[in-house]
This record gives C-alpha cells, sequence and structure tokens, in this order.
C-alpha cells in the first residue's frame, strides 16, 4: 500500500513539478521534498491505509493507475478535455477533511447506533463524513473531489441512506408549469382592438344621451314640445354616427333573414348599421334611454331628472353594440352585490370557527399540565381551563346556532342547496372533531375541581358578591350578554336586507328573533344592572 | 416516486391555489367551486375524498359538461381539466358567460398555443386569473401502479398496430406520468413488439421536442429507465385466475375508479351497495391488498375480533365513566364499525363465487399446467373439468386456451380441444381458434427460448432469494414474465438485445427510478409482484424505486374480451404502412 501511496505523490509531482515546489494535492500546503509529504499525508490526511476508506482508495488507485500508464508516453499533454484521461491537476481525489475520525470502542452507526467494530465494518460516507456500520453505507452518489454532488463528471463513491436520498433530484415530483402570463399577453392583446371600439361607442352613447337631456331641457316647456324634441332628436342622432343607405341593405347582417314589409329595417343608433326588428332573435330593441343611463352609471352623463317630467325617450340599439357596452357592466354590477344570505352566515359561521380553532390549542395545553398534575392541580390553572371551557362551549353553541339557520334558510337554486348540505357536512364532522378534549374535561374538573377546590373558591368569591352575584356570575352573563349583542347587531343586519329585497316573511321572523334576543338582553342587563356594560 | 405524493402534492396546488393578481375586488365569498370533466372527475375522485375538499371549502363540486349550472357570482371557480378540444370548446362557453365571479384554470396535461388563444380570445370579461398546466393525465390506483384507463378496442386498429388517436393518448398520458414524476429517463422496448417500440419512438419525440421547456431537469446520476412491455408477450398473466385481495376484486366484483359494486351481491345490507375502497383511506385495505386469498381470511378474521374486543369493552356499561368513554370513542366506532362490514361483505362474497365457480379446482389446474407443461396427471384433469357440466364455459375455454400456450404435444392439444368443442358453444370455440392464431405460432417458436429463460429464473430464484418465499403455495405458482425483468434491473443485467434502447443513451448505469409500463393492459397480481420488489429493495439498502402502470388493469374476462376484439377487425394495408 505504500507503494500504491508514493505512486500517487509521484504522479502528483509529475503535475505540479514547474512550480519546483510540493504541494499536498489534498490541502496544498507546500513541501520542500518528497518525503515531507509522504509523512504528511499519512499523518495529516490519514491515508496511511486504515480500516475505513478502502473503497475510496480503490477509486484513486484506478484514475491513478490510468494516469500512471499514460505518463511515460507524454505525461503533459493530456488534452485537458478528454474525459478518460482527465487533466494532471485534476486527478481524482476526494476531500476527507469533513470525514469523522474513527474513535476505538465509541463510535457509532449514525443509522442503527451500533458502536462499529472490526465486525460491522466502519466505513465514512463520502460526502457527509459520518461514520457507518459496512451495512449502512452500501448506497453510491456520483461526487466531485469536494464531495459534492455532481451527476456528470462525479466519481461513482460511497455514500449513506441521507445522502443517496439527498440527491438532487431524487425525491423532485410534481412539474407544473404556470401559463397565466402566456395567457394575460394573450387576452391583452386581444382585447385592445375590443377597447378602441368600447371606447368609440361609449363616446357616442354619451355625446346622445346628453345631447337628448339638453334637448329636453330646451323645449321640454315650449308648446309644441312633442314635435320639436323628436325632430331635434332624429337630428342629433344622425349627426353622431352616419347612418347607413337603407337602398343598400337587403339582409340583417346578424341574424341574415331578408327585410320586407313584415321584417323591417331599423337603425343602430350606436353603429348607425341596418339591423332587423324581428322579436325571437332579438337583433335591435328600443330601450327608455333611463334605463340604459342607469346601467352605464360609471359614464359622465347628464342628470336625466328634470323638474318638470321624466324623459321617456327610447333608443334603438342594435344587440351587438348592447353587449359590447352593457355585459361588462352588468358582470361587474353583479359582482358588487351583497353577498347571499347563505353565504354571509357562511362567513359568519367561519368566523365562529377560527375563534375556536385560535382557542382550542392554549385551551388543550392547559388541559394536558392539569393532567399532568392531576393529584395536586395548580388551582390557577383550573380557573384557566374553566374560562377557557366555558368560551369554547359558547362558541360552539353560536356555531351550531349558525349552522341550524344556515340549514333552515330556504335555497332557490340546487348550487346553493349543494353548499348548504356541504356545510352540513363539514359543521357536523368540525363539531364531532373539536368537541372531543371539551368532553374528556369534566371528569376532570369534577373528581378534583368541584370536590375539593370548589369550596374555597365560593368562598373567596363570596367575599366579592356585588349585586347578589359573584365575580364568576358577572364574567358569565357579560360574556353572554356580548354574545347576544353580537347576534342581534347580525340578525337586524339580515333583516333589514330582508325588507330591502322584499323578502317580507322572512324578514317578519327576523324581526321576531331579534325580539326574542332583545328580551333575553334586556333580562341579563337587569341581572347586572350596575355591572353591565354599555 | 410515491404516486400519492405526486397526487397530494397536486391537489395541494389546486385548492390552495392563489391567483397573482385579482382583478376583480369585490366583497367575495370564502366559499368556492370546483369544476371538473368527465376525465379529471376519475382521476381526483381516486386520490382525494369529499371531505378533504370540504375542507378547503370547495362546497360546490360540478361538471363543466353540465349545462344546467346555477349562477352563483360571488364563488370563486377552480377549473380542472384534460386539455382536450371538447373541454375547450365548453370552456369558451363557460367564460362567455361566466356562471361564477372569477377562474383559476388547471389544466392536466400540456395545452397547446392554439387552445390557450382559443380561450383568451373569449375571455372578453377577464375572469381567468390563473392557467397552469400540472400532470397527472393518469390514475392513480396504488402507490406504485398507474392506468390510464383506455380500453384495448380504443386503442388498436387491430392487435399488431395502433389506433392513431389511441396512440396519441396513450403518449400524451405516459409524458404526463414522467413529467409528474420530473423524469427524463432512457427509453427500452421490448424487441419482440411492434407496438412498443412505435410507442417509445412516439414517446423519445414528444421529450425531444419538449426537452428545453418541460424536460429541463437537473441530470441525475443514473438515468431512470422507461421499460415499455407488450401485454402480447405474455399472455398467461392475465389469463390465471387471482388470489391476491385487491385482484380479486377486480375479477369478481368489479373495482372501477376505487368503487366497488356490490349491487348485484345477494342479501346485503343496503347502505353497503357501493362501497369505495382505496388503499390511500383505508388502512387495512393498504395492509391486505397484496395478501393472498387464505391471509386475507386470517387477517380479517383478527380485524374482526379486534373488532368485537373493543366492543365488548364497552358493551359492559355500568359507570357514568364507561359512557364517557364509549362516546369519546364513539365517532371511531362508527368509522371501524363500517370498515369491518365492507370488508366482511367484500370477503363474503368472494368466497361465495369461488364456491360457486369452482375457482379452486380451477385455479390448482391451470397453475399446474402453466408451470410443468405436458404433464399427464395434469392432462387428466384438464380433460376433467372440460366434461364437467358445473363449471362455466368461460373457464373451460381459458383453459384450453392456457394449455394450447404451454403444451407442445399435439395430440393431446387436438384431445383437448375436442373435449371443449363437446363443452362450450361455437362462438367460444371459435375463439379458442381465433386465441390461438394471435398466439400459438409465436409463442411455439418461442418455446425453446422461454426454457432457457425458465432456467435463467430458477437460478437467479437461487441466488436472489430475497423476494422468493412462496412457491409452496399451489395457486401462485406461476410467477408472472415480469419477475424475471425485475431480477434482471436489480443485477444490471437487462439484455440489450430483448430491450433496445432509443435514441443513443447511456444505460451501462444500474438504474436506480424504473418505470414499466404495459401496452394491452397490466394486471394486479404484476402490481404484487412490483410492490413485493419495492419493498424488498426499501429493506435491503440498496434502492430501486419501480413504478408499474398500463394502458388499463385487466382481469382475466377483460383481457380475454380484448383478444376477441382486437380479432374482428381487419389489418388494413394503411396500418402496415405506418
Amino acid at each position: 500500500m505504500g507503494k500504491d501511496n508514493s505512486s500517487r505523490i509521484i504522479g502528483n509531482i509529475e503535475s505540479i513539478s514547474n512550480t519546483n515546489s510540493l504541494l499536498c494535492p489534498i490541502c496544498e500546503e507546500s513541501f520542500q521534498d518528497l518525503g515531507n509529504l509522504n509523512t504528511h499525508l499519512d499523518v495529516s490526511h490519514d491515508l496511511l491505509e486504515s480500516e475505513h476508506g478502502q473503497k475510496h482508495k480503490s477509486t484513486s488507485n484506478q484514475t491513478l493507475r490510468t494516469r500512471s500508464s499514460s505518463k511515460p508516453d507524454n505525461p503533459r499533454q493530456t488534452a485537458p478535455s478528454n474525459r478518460k484521461t482527465r487533466p494532471p491537476k485534476a486527478g481524482f481525489t476526494l476531500r476527507r477533511e469533513h470525514w469523522e475520525k474513527l474513535i476505538p470502542h465509541k463510535s457509532k452507526c449514525q443509522q442503527c447506533m451500533r458502536i462499529l467494530t472490526q465486525k460491522t465494518g466502519s466505513i465514512n460516507c463520502r460526502r457527509c463524513g459520518k461514520l457507518y456500520c459496512a451495512s449502512h453505507c452500501k448506497y453510491a452518489a456520483r461526487l466531485n473531489q469536494q464531495a459534492n454532488y455532481d451527476a456528470i463528471d462525479g466519481e461513482w463513491c460511497k455514500c449513506c441512506q441521507k445522502c443517496f436520498m439527498n440527491k438532487p433530484g431524487y425525491k423532485d415530483f410534481g412539474l407544473y408549469e404556470d401559463k397565466t402570463d402566456i395567457f394575460m399577453k394573450l387576452r391583452s392583446s386581444n382585447s385592445q382592438d375590443h377597447q378602441l371600439q368600447e371606447l368609440q361607442l361609449e363616446s357616442r352613447f354619451i355625446r346622445i344621451i346628453n345631447g337628448i337631456v339638453n334637448i329636453h331641457r330646451r323645449y321640454g316647456n315650449s308648446i309644441l314640445s312633442t314635435i320639436r324634441i323628436s325632430s331635434e332628436i332624429s337630428r342629433l342622432e344622425k349627426s353622431i354616427v352616419p347612418w347607413k343607405d337603407d337602398n343598400m341593405a337587403h339582409s340583417c347582417p346578424l341574424c341574415s333573414k331578408h327585410f320586407s314589409v313584415m321584417l323591417r329595417k331599423h337603425h343602430c343608433r350606436l353603429c348607425g348599421s341596418i339591423v332587423c326588428d324581428d322579436q325571437i332573435s332579438a337583433c335591435s330593441n328600443e330601450v327608455p334611454i333611463s334605463t340604459l343611463a342607469n346601467a352605464a352609471s360609471d359614464l359622465p352623463l347628464e342628470d336625466l331628472r328634470l323638474d318638470v317630467y321624466p324623459i321617456e325617450t327610447q333608443m334603438r340599439l342594435c344587440s351587438k353594440c348592447m353587449r359590447s357596452m352593457f355585459k361588462k357592466r352588468k358582470f361587474l354590477k353583479e359582482l358588487h352585490l351583497p353577498l347571499p344570505l347563505l353565504l354571509r352566515k357562511y362567513e359568519s359561521l367561519h368566523n365562529t370557527s377560527k375563534v375556536i380553532l385560535s382557542v382550542l390549542p392554549t385551551f388543550e395545553d392547559t388541559l394536558r399540565s392539569v393532567r399532568e398534575t392531576k393529584e395536586n392541580p395548580n388551582e390557577k390553572d383550573i380557573m384557566e381551563l374553566t374560562k377557557l371551557r366555558k368560551k369554547l362551549l359558547e362558541a360552539f353553541a353560536i356555531y351550531d346556532r349558525i349552522t341550524k339557520q344556515i340549514m333552515q334558510l330556504k335555497t332557490n337554486t340546487y348550487a346553493e342547496a349543494k353548499i348548504q348540505q356541504s356545510i352540513n357536512a363539514l359543521s357536523a364532522n368540525f363539531i364531532q372533531e373539536k368537541m372531543l378534549p371539551l368532553k374528556s374535561i369534566p371528569d376532570i374538573l369534577s373528581s378534583n375541581f368541584s370536590s375539593r377546590n370548589s369550596s374555597p373558591e365560593s368562598k373567596t368569591s363570596s367575599e366579592l358578591m356585588i349585586n347578589n352575584l359573584t365575580i364568576t356570575e358577572v364574567k358569565q352573563y357579560r360574556t353572554q350578554l356580548m354574545v347576544l349583542k353580537e347576534q342581534l347587531f347580525l340578525v337586524q343586519e339580515m333583516a333589514d336586507t330582508a325588507t330591502k329585497q322584499r323578502k317580507f316573511d322572512e324578514a317578519s321572523t327576523l324581526n321576531n328573533n331579534i325580539a326574542e334576543i332583545q328580551a333575553q338582553i334586556d333580562d341579563l342587563t337587569m341581572k347586572l344592572g350596575e355591572q353591565g356594560f354599555n | 416516486m410515491n404516486l400519492f405524493e405526486v397526487a397530494n402534492f397536486y391537489i395541494d396546488r389546486i385548492v390552495n391555489s392563489s391567483p397573482k393578481n385579482s382583478l376583480n375586488v369585490v366583497d367575495q365569498s370564502r366559499v368556492k367551486a370546483m369544476l371538473l370533466d368527465k376525465n379529471t372527475i376519475g382521476t381526483i375522485s381516486m386520490c382525494t375524498t369529499q371531505s378533504e375538499l370540504l375542507e378547503h371549502e370547495i362546497y360546490l363540486v360540478d361538471t363543466i359538461e353540465n349545462q344546467q349550472r346555477d349562477v352563483m357570482r360571488h364563488l370563486k371557480c377552480l377549473v380542472y381539466v384534460k386539455p382536450t378540444d371538447e373541454t375547450i370548446g365548453l370552456l369558451v362557453q363557460e367564460l362567455q358567460n361566466p356562471k361564477y365571479g372569477e377562474y383559476q384554470i388547471f389544466f392536466n396535461n400540456t395545452v397547446t398555443k392554439s387552445q390557450l388563444e382559443r380561450l383568451a380570445e373569449c375571455d372578453d370579461l377577464e375572469v381567468v386569473n390563473k392557467v397552469e398546466e400540472i400532470f397527472q393525465d393518469y390514475q392513480i390506483l396504488n402507490e406504485d401502479l398507474f392506468s390510464l384507463d383506455m380500453a384495448a378496442s380504443r386503442l388498436f386498429s387491430n392487435h399488431l398496430v395502433w389506433d392513431p388517436h389511441g396512440l396519441e393518448d396513450v403518449t400524451h398520458g405516459l409524458v404526463s406520468l414522467l413529467l409528474s414524476l420530473k423524469v427524463k429517463p432512457v427509453i427500452r422496448y421490448e424487441a419482440a413488439s411492434r407496438l412498443s417500440a412505435k410507442l417509445g419512438k412516439e414517446i423519445l419525440y414528444e421529450i425531444d421536442k419538449n426537452e428545453k421547456i418541460l424536460f429541463d431537469f437537473p441530470p441525475v446520476d443514473s438515468p431512470p429507465q422507461l421499460f415499455i412491455l407488450d401485454r402480447k408477450n405474455d399472455p398467461l398473466t392475465p389469463l390465471l385466475q387471482p388470489w391476491t385481495y385487491q385482484s380479486m376484486i377486480n375479477e369478481y366484483i368489479g373495482i372501477k375508479r376505487n368503487v366497488v359494486d356490490l349491487s348485484k351481491v345477494p342479501d346485503l345490507d343496503p347502505t353497503l351497495k357501493q362501497v369505495v375502497l382505496s388503499s390511500k383511506q383505508d388502512a387495512f385495505f393498504h395492509d391486505t391488498m397484496y395478501l393472498n386469498f387464505g391471509e386475507l381470511g386470517d387477517k380479517v378474521k383478527q380485524y374482526v375480533s379486534n373488532y368485537k374486543n373493543k366492543t365488548n369493552s364497552n358493551s359492559q356499561i355500568n359507570t357514568i365513566e364507561d359512557i364517557k368513554r364509549f362516546i369519546e370513542k364513539f365517532p371511531e366506532f362508527k368509522k371501524l364499525s363500517g370498515n369491518v362490514s365492507k370488508h366482511m361483505a367484500i370477503v363474503g362474497e368472494l368466497d361465495r363465487q369461488l364456491q360457486m365457480k369452482r375457482i379452486w379446482d380451477i385455479s390448482e389446474v391451470e397453475q399446474n399446467i402453466s408451470v410443468h407443461a405436458d404433464d399427464s396427471q395434469d392432462h387428466q384433469d384438464l380433460l376433467k373439468i372440460m366434461a364437467d357440466p358445473q363449471i362455466d364455459s368461460f373457464y373451460k375455454m381459458k383453459l384450453a386456451c392456457i394449455n394450447s400456450l404451454r403444451s407442445n404435444n399435439s395430440t393431446r392439444i387436438s384431445e383437448i380441444a375436442n373435449a371443449l368443442k363437446q363443452a362450450v358453444s361455437p362462438e367460444d370455440f371459435n375463439f379458442y381458434h381465433q386465441f390461438n392464431s394471435l398466439f400459438n405460432n409465436g409463442a411455439n417458436r418461442k418455446a425453446a427460448g422461454n426454457e432457457k429463460e425458465d432456467l435463467i429464473s430458477e437460478l437467479t430464484k437461487k441466488f436472489n432469494h430475497k423476494g422468493a418465499h412462496k412457491a409452496d403455495n399451489v395457486y401462485m405458482q406461476h410467477e408472472p414474465a415480469l419477475s424475471i425483468l425485475l431480477s434482471e434491473i436489480s443485477r444490471n443485467k437487462v439484455s440489450e438485445e430483448k430491450y433496445p434502447s432509443l435514441g443513443n443513451a447511456n444505460i451501462r448505469n444500474a438504474p436506480q427510478d424504473v418505470i414499466i409500463f404495459f401496452v394491452g393492459g397490466v394486471t394486479f397480481e404484476e402490481a404484487r409482484v412490483v410492490h413485493q420488489f419495492n419493498e424488498v429493495f426499501r429493506k435491503d439498502g440498496r434502492r430501486i424505486r419501480v413504478v408499474l402502470g398500463g394502458t388499463t388493469v385487466v382481469s382475466t374476462s377483460d383481457y380475454i374480451k380484448s383478444c376477441q376484439d382486437s380479432g374482428r377487425q381487419n389489418t388494413e394495408l394503411n396500418d402496415l404502412l405506418l
């Protein structure tokens, strides 16, 4: 083996002889002569044949052998690009500084935790350097000289399971490609034309509406107003968009039916094209301008409400212009409608569940600590526990109530009914799952708390009687009151919207609810008296 | 390479997706709707549950094909569809008249530029705020088994030639699997099969085409390998009666998308008409799916007695404490009792069918024929079964087919054929001839080679002692041909002649990740072999991970049917010129 070492060193000397000093191939310390370097290698880098390191030795020996065979021919001319015979300086020497030193009778295999002996064998994982027994270092990975992963140029080296599994790409899965940007780009290039058209239509629309309003203002009071106004309006309409020639049109461009005595020609006031007024295909329609102005309330239109009388003028629009003018507006408007009752209820359900989920961990923690000190429970903990428990129970009660309210809602559509069912399934699950720790509580409280602790507690609290109420009672009533008030607020809101939406039967039941809650609140405030709060 | 992990990752991406920039700032509900299509509803139902979706506030699940959906403006909609032209058309309709407030679209495979353009053009309300490709255009059955769920009749214009659309679908499905596992494999195909060679080339073309964009994975030190095998080269395995739990359910009751249909079972509780069985959610099934019927019986017994013990301890409710404890555990009990009765029902039905169809007798003969060719005792047994009027003609026909595959003795074959002729209908007998013409020319030619393989596999069994603990079971003597390949893979000794690779790939290094794909359908028996292989290597240390898949999962009757179908269509000259 010593021979191998020296042959390695000779190889290295060959490679660096032009610098005239000897560098250690591992730590690059310089040495005067070969003997010194040799001892340095043996001592500092553990190259004396030891039990671990066999594999490494054989790989490095291999690379050396190939080189030493090529050396006599032409040692310096091995092309750096050639992969098989590496450039002289890149003789494969794995970094070893990170290797864990083997301490006899102490070092353990990192995986099975057995003490490493002659029998188990001991190998350093080439990558992480930790020690393993022979059977737990059977994996292989390609590493470069710095003992980092290198899938292309690295050499196969032994490694441990952990390093094997941490190889880049080993645990990798689940490719996905975000196409949103491409989609957005396609969409925006598409929508630019649309937007231009829309702008044009909008400006015409504004001019027509405002013109009509002005005409009404100017002539509204005159005697021949109706005649005057209609002639003025038709003049205005033609001035804004050139009407297409009647004689040129033979069929409706939208439904491609031929015009006839029965199917009359009409001009769209926004684009000027000639369309039919077929009732079924609805290629064009006359719409009161007040409706239109309402639908496009975001545009700078003049106020339609004149002092004298409402404007009843109608305007003919083709279905195409109608769509490009109002489809998006309608969609946005619908988006801004308040949430339907079902969804609004769900929001409050969700908020309650959030409260429960935020309190539950602290509750479980205190519960655990109380359980651990079962013989001698900490009084503060128990107080805390009861408090939290009460809070949770109340929250659950609210949760349950909201669920019931949701289930009682009348659903208008199939989708709503489905959502209702889903919410029901979820909440049943939620209660079943989250109530569990609460159920296990009473035995702790009753066995420890009520038998031993309740009397001193009541004694202390009896000293603090206010208004014939104990402090705990006051607290309890206060929280109840808070909950009720919140409820009242919610129900009132619901009732308001119900009346707004003219669902009177709903509103009346809600009002009944309000009355009930109000009665309870009154009752509680009575009890609390001065201790109540506003 | 655990497929369930992949599925979880993707589902997580869908349900937790948040758009980059929400354009419509509105008072929105937290409630989400989910739109699926007829393809994704299958893939997603096999890897998640209703309650998992509920937890993510997805309260409305519907299909995009359903035109009668209600408008729910305040809901966000998650769309998860396969990018076929049909669903793109439906999506276009949806975007023109949106029913929900905003849309996040996920495709389960690559979407083409023109499809994206079509969508972008009709989205003038700008309701779409996310478009993403994820890659799960396949169904996950076990953690190491997938299926493309495509029946053979759709895929081949006859048993030798791909139908162009079928080939395209299979290619896309497999490519999506590769992408989801993030592997860029060396493709190896079975040399004796034109179908697998063609598919391999097609996949290589797809990989090369998308090398820069999708298959841009960091290099791995030993490239994964994809083996494309042809069902036709191992017709024996899908013909034999299976004996593991999962495969028996598929064979005798039928399981589709994890749903077992028990409605035909006599005297059963109506709540058990349709039960869901998934190794992902059902721990008992996960533990028992690969066990054979005998082992399964023990496990079920244990499971039931376990359950009884638990309930018994609670049936003596004397104190309030007991009541409390019972109530606390009640949901758990309910779950457990549901599961127990489900498995009891299934196992009971399996047992009933085994008895009724006399599978025990049939399977024994079947196994003997397939393992020892031309044994005179087996021959007598076979003739006895042929003459037995109580046995269904399907099994007689199948036995004759197996015999003709394995036997080289022509007088015995004709003897069996005569017996079969008398026992079954002319159509069935006709199929026997058809089957022979499909396979036997090739099989006889290969007979010599087969024996050699057997010799090798015997040797490998001896040397590679780890996986082989059975062989003493009469009903599971036959080893699928796949196990030979697996043992070759484990020793890095796969013949390059039998499994040539495509492209100039480096296959010297022993592979660490292997994907095996069966054209024409895979069996659950083979899934068991792969599972055991994976288990052995997990324990042993040198890890090789294998994922198995097929165009579909076949039972014996499925396979016979696909053979019947493949004979019906005639080879056209055009097909051969492809």
